[in-house]
């Protein structure tokens, strides 16, 4: 299954914690409200209720979910931030660091590569308007 | 969640059974089939002796009816239908459902059963038929016999009698496909056995003919009713037995 | 435990189609038989119906010897592509056997079914076309709702449209009526998403088994300069080697290494890949690792 089309070969269940996440940051699921279960999941995506159940615990083992026994699970109040937090560390810094990494490669220069990075930025205002 | 269900083995025959008379209705088809052939021979053709004796201007003609034919096109369709009963094509079907290999010859033999004795009751109307068409067409002025004018009583022993030989005859029919399910090579030998039987048979009739006579004699001479159900009963459980041992460790496709 | 098996052989002869194989199945689990054809996916399988005696070893299905067993029987479903029905009976008696014998049988999922894939009620089972036949069947494996339900290639000459919509009401009826079902495959793409569980054959041993959801991260992929690749899996079991341009090698090997290792190989130049489960499982169950190109390179 892929969730995101970019996500071809990664396993599903980390490919439904991500969208679990995406979901939560933008606001669809609220602080203290009950998440889907594994059994919605695994009907939403057409996956095995096993692997669905898999990618919650990554949320909860992150402290972003939190059980409630027979009941299911809820979000956490801070996990807004939690999954900010970690993105930040985790894919921002990585993609920096791999973006660094290619501009070396090209010989690009530290100026020229934050026009580039300017360049995007307005390229996405200019979008938006 | 799904629990286990726990079965007995006669609730699987019984189902088993039914899944059988559903499954295979066209054998009675082919049973009126036959019987309405042999009929045909009978009224038409079986006219076992026709004797014209000229004398004096007084022409006698004598004609022997049986309706020994429908017996006898009966007992092939039994033996027919049980030799392939144990065939793939009628046996696995039984396991794509539920059963395991002794209800699925318990089924069977409670088919043959039903079988037999539709053939036991048919053979014998079929019997009354004859004489119906031989008193309407035939005329009824030169019925030269004692036995054209048959009881209730003497129905019911037609139909019993009957249906006993054509079980007995159905078991042997099913023991020996059973036979031949066991190993591929028996579907050439066995036919060959059996020829060499019935030579070997006539040969012997002339020679010792205890030998071919007395297993006969031992059901047909029988005149005590009782004795001659249990010799049946016994026979075909025998029979039944043995196929269920041989098959009982055969795997499937 | 559903299944079990303790060093479980089948032979036919002098073939060996089972070889020693140990393993247990998960209650209420799906579990996917994968393994290229001719691995022992059908003599396995047939071997837990009940259809076929086992060589040597134990097998055990809901504790019981399935050949013969009663309870195994009236527990179980085995559908496959050669399912035998009686002849003289149309799809929908057949239905009604299916109602007769099956105790959790749902007439109801059945009728729906048959709706949906809008059969001829009084067709004759023989008379169906080879997809339509594997879509017939696999309408009697779901109504039975079986606690154990076995489907051997279940998918055969179904179209892709009937084949999405098979996996789809599989995993609806098993979300519903949580129960163990095994279902074999070559092709593990197709089934990969619905899997709680794999088994891999490989000529008729047990290669592997796991949880579905781990196999992606199983193995990966290391491509680059040839010399450069051979220094890092120095030691390690290469599922698939190959080479190709200008002195590079690809290779296919347990994803064991650190994060410190990985990043090295990184800086070193390498690339790392995911593999995807299907290729995997193909590099997992192909004899000794060779593939196609083998053949054609004779150096």
């Amino acid at each position: 299954m892929v969730i995101f089309a970019t996500d071809h070969g990664k396993p599903i269940y980390l490919q439904l914690a991500e969208w679990l996440e995406k979901e939560i940051l933008s606001g669809n699921i609220a602080a203290d409200e009950r998440i889907y279960s594994q059994y919605q999941l695994a009907e939403m995506f057409n996956i095995n209720p096993a692997t669905a159940a898999r990618g919650l615990n990554i949320l909860v083992d992150e402290e972003i979910l939190y059980k409630k026994r027979g009941l299911g699970m809820f979000l956490s109040p801070g996990a807004v931030a939690m999954i900010k937090k970690r993105r930040r560390k985790q894919n921002l810094e990585r993609l920096v660091r791999e973006l660094v990494e290619e501009a070396r490669l090209l010989n690009i220069s530290r100026a020229e590569l934050g026009e580039l990075i300017r360049g995007a930025h307005r390229g996405e205002k200019g979008e938006k308007q | 969640m799904m629990s286990l269900t726990e079965i007995s083995l006669g609730t699987v025959v019984k189902k088993q059974y039914i899944f059988k008379l559903r499954s295979y209705a066209n054998l009675y088809v082919s049973l009126v089939i036959t019987q309405l052939i042999a009929l045909l021979f009978t009224i038409g053709g079986m006219v076992i002796e026709n004797r014209g004796i000229g004398w004096n201007n007084i022409f006698l003609e004598v004609k022997f009816y049986s309706s020994l034919g429908i017996f006898i096109f009966t007992v092939f369709w039994i033996l027919i239908y049980s030799f392939i009963l144990p065939f793939p094509s009628y046996r696995y079907p039984d396991f794509s459902f539920v059963t395991n290999r002794v209800s699925s010859n318990m089924a069977n033999m409670g088919f043959l059963i039903t079988a037999a004795i539709a053939g036991g009751v048919t053979v014998t109307l079929g019997s009354l038929l004859v004489r119906n068409i031989i008193y309407y067409i035939g005329g009824n002025e030169g019925i030269l016999s004692s036995n054209f004018w048959v009881s209730g009583g003497d129905l019911f022993t037609s139909m019993a009698v009957g249906s006993l030989y054509l079980l007995l005859l159905g078991t042997i029919g099913y023991f020996l496909g059973i036979l031949v399910q066991l190993h591929r090579s028996l579907y050439l030998i066995l036919p060959a056995f059996i020829l060499g039987l019935l030579i070997y048979a006539i040969y012997a009739a002339r020679t010792n003919p205890g030998l071919v006579s007395q297993p006969i004699l031992f059901f047909v001479q029988e005149e005590a009713p009782v004795l001659f159900i249990l010799k049946i009963i016994g026979s075909v459980l025998l029979l039944w037995l043995g196929a269920t041992i041989l098959s009982n460790r055969v795997e499937l496709r | 435990m559903v299944v079990e098996c303790q060093g479980l052989s089948k032979h036919f002869g002098r073939t060996v189609a089972l070889n020693n194989l140990t393993f247990s199945i998960k209650k209420n689990a799906i579990t996917g038989l994968v393994g290229a054809n001719g691995a022992g996916k059908t003599t396995l399988l047939k071997i837990l119906a009940g259809y076929l005696r086992k060589t040597a070893g134990e097998v055990r299905v809901f504790g019981e010897r399935p050949f013969n067993s009663l309870k195994v029987a009236a527990n179980t479903i085995f559908i496959d592509d050669n399912l035998a029905l009686p002849a003289t009976l149309s799809i929908a008696e057949i239905l009604e056997a299916g109602r007769l014998f099956y105790p959790g049988w749902d007439h109801g999922l059945a009728r729906r079914l048959f709706d949906y894939f809008s059969f001829n009620p009084r067709q004759l089972h023989k008379n169906l076309s080879k997809g339509k036949r594997s879509t017939f069947n696999m309408i009697l494996g779901l109504s039975a709702r079986s606690v154990l339900t076995i489907f051997d290639e279940p998918t055969v000459g179904m179209d892709a449209a009937v084949r999405k919509d098979f996996y789809r009401a599989l995993l609806q009826d098993y979300l519903q009526h949580p129960r163990t079902i095994i279902i074999s495959s070559h092709l593990l793409k197709e089934i990969e998403d619905i899997l709680e569980e794999i088994l891999l054959l490989r000529e008729g041993q047990k290669r592997l088994q796991l949880s579905a959801s781990a196999l992606r991260e199983y193995a990966l992929g290391l491509r680059g300069e040839e010399a450069l690749v051979k220094r890092f899996i120095a030691g390690r079991e290469v599922y698939r080697r190959e080479h190709f341009g200008k002195n590079s090698l690809f290779v296919v090997l347990r994803n064991s290494f650190s994060a410190a290792e990985r990043h090295k190989a990184r800086a070193a130049g390498l690339e790392i890949m995911a593999v995807s489960a299907e290729d995997l499982c193909v590099y997992l169950t192909s004899k000794g690792g060779r593939g196609i190109d083998d053949v054609f390179n004779r150096n």
